[in-house]
């Protein structure tokens, strides 16, 4: 039986970077949904980078920037006594960034989708804009947020360049289940490596049918 | 007293529209009339013009503090909340919600979310009237009605006009809406007026031409 330490740190991983990216990405999803803004297509530019960015890369500027050897990781180690390469914190930071897209960009469509004369209706109602945000839209962005959720929690579950990157490979700290998996296979361990890929591939598998089954119920006929 | 003055590529135009008047708003579609309600609710900016209410610029007050009551073409209905769920939003009392939902037939349907057509317009024109406005902005409010309701409508609408002191600008392509609730009709053409009178002086005269 392997390990299913990886397993708990993998799921931990997964589940705090959704909470906190649910917490960032809806208020940065309404502003680039609605806001007009100099510097606009950078911000959207930046946010949908991870989509296309190798996690290697990522990775890579992240251990530098962590790194004492320069000014943030240094300016972290000195001031604020904390060190994020190859710590949990890091790959959490990491994973923030790397899936700040798959929460961002269901949210945004959603938006997009609502008639804008609903925004317009609650305005001219009395209501400010964040009352309107979390009294109206939010509400009737549930599907989206929700697709959002189980994209970046899947998303998550699967990342394996970026954390091997920044946190290396400590088991019990960063050693996530993919990380563990490919540990397995270098070992040629393969009882263990599958048990692994298939707990990762059964989770992934129902991950995304819990999305395509959140979008069908969203577009069933009234 | 309304003082409305635009001179933009959409609207070039300028009347003004006096406390408890009932002004309908006819026209070609693209002629401008839902511009004009839009900039009226302070939802559509004004870059060349003014627009005054009881004195008061409205050039810079954002729509939430022009206190409109606006009936959107599309409803603009909240389809998360219930009919009534709906009219609470606007932070009216209880026993004003309750009168509405009588006035304009909505008891039936007061909890429920899924609604046809014409039970979301009359939340429409519920809501727009819920908060107790000062400019009531309609946008073809009775499109969906069928005969009989129409007429009940008209009625009711007129009373809260009336008993309110509303001013009330009605978007409508109907001769009938505008005969029975308007007293003073402007017919816009490319943004600009190109009649204005009483509904006697410019519907009984011809065909309708609009």
């Amino acid at each position: 039986m392997p390990d299913l330490q990886p397993l708990w740190l993998t799921l931990a991983l997964a589940s705090i970077t959704t909470l906190i990216l649910l917490v960032l990405a809806l208020p940065l999803a309404w502003w680039l949904g609605v806001g007009r803004f100099p510097g606009k297509p950078v911000v959207e530019a930046l946010v949908g980078l991870p989509l296309v960015l190798p996690p290697t890369v990522l990775g890579f500027y992240l251990l530098l920037a962590f790194s004492p050897e320069h000014a943030f990781g240094r300016a972290l180690d000195r001031w604020l006594d904390v060190r994020l390469a190859f710590t949990f914190p890091g790959i959490v930071i990491a994973s923030l960034l790397y899936s700040l897209p798959f929460m961002v960009h269901p949210v945004r469509s959603g938006l997009k989708h609502l008639p804008a004369s609903m925004t317009e209706a609650a305005y001219t109602l009395g209501l400010s804009p964040w009352t309107t945000f979390r009294r109206i839209l939010l509400p009737n962005l549930r599907a989206s947020i929700a697709t959002g959720v189980v994209l970046t929690f899947a998303h998550t579950v699967g990342e394996f360049g970026v954390v091997l990157m920044v946190g290396g490979n400590i088991p019990g700290v960063t050693r996530v289940a993919s990380l563990a998996l490919f540990d397995e296979v270098q070992s040629m361990n393969y009882h263990n490596a599958n048990v692994y890929a298939g707990i990762l591939l059964g989770l992934s598998f129902c991950l995304l049918l819990g999305v395509y089954l959140l979008r069908n119920q969203d577009h069933d006929p009234v | 007293m309304i003082r409305f003055d635009a001179h933009t590529d959409v609207l070039d135009l300028t009347f003004e529209l006096e406390p408890g008047r009932l002004m309908a708003v006819m026209g070609p579609t693209g002629s401008g009339k839902t511009t004009l309600l839009r900039t009226l609710a302070g939802l559509t900016p004004l870059r060349r013009g003014h627009i005054e209410m009881a004195g008061v610029s409205w050039d810079n007050v954002p729509p939430q503090q022009r206190r409109v009551g606006m009936v959107f073409q599309d409803y603009a209905i909240f389809p998360h909340l219930t009919v009534r769920g709906n009219l609470t939003v606007t932070g009216a009392t209880p026993e004003r919600i309750e009168c509405l939902l009588d006035d304009f037939a909505l008891r039936e349907c007061a909890g429920q979310k899924r609604l046809s057509g014409g039970q979301k317009q009359r939340t429409a024109l519920a809501r727009a009237l819920a908060r107790g406005p000062r400019l009531l902005l309609l946008d073809e409010p009775l499109a969906a009605q069928d005969a009989a309701m129409r007429t009940r409508m008209r009625k009711r609408l007129l009373e809260y006009h009336r008993s309110e002191g509303l001013t009330t600008v009605l978007v409508t392509h109907d001769d009938n809406d505008a005969r029975a609730l308007a007293d003073w009709v402007l017919r816009l053409e490319d943004g600009r007026i190109a009649q204005s009178g009483t509904p006697r002086q410019l519907l009984e005269s011809g065909p309708n031409i609009y």
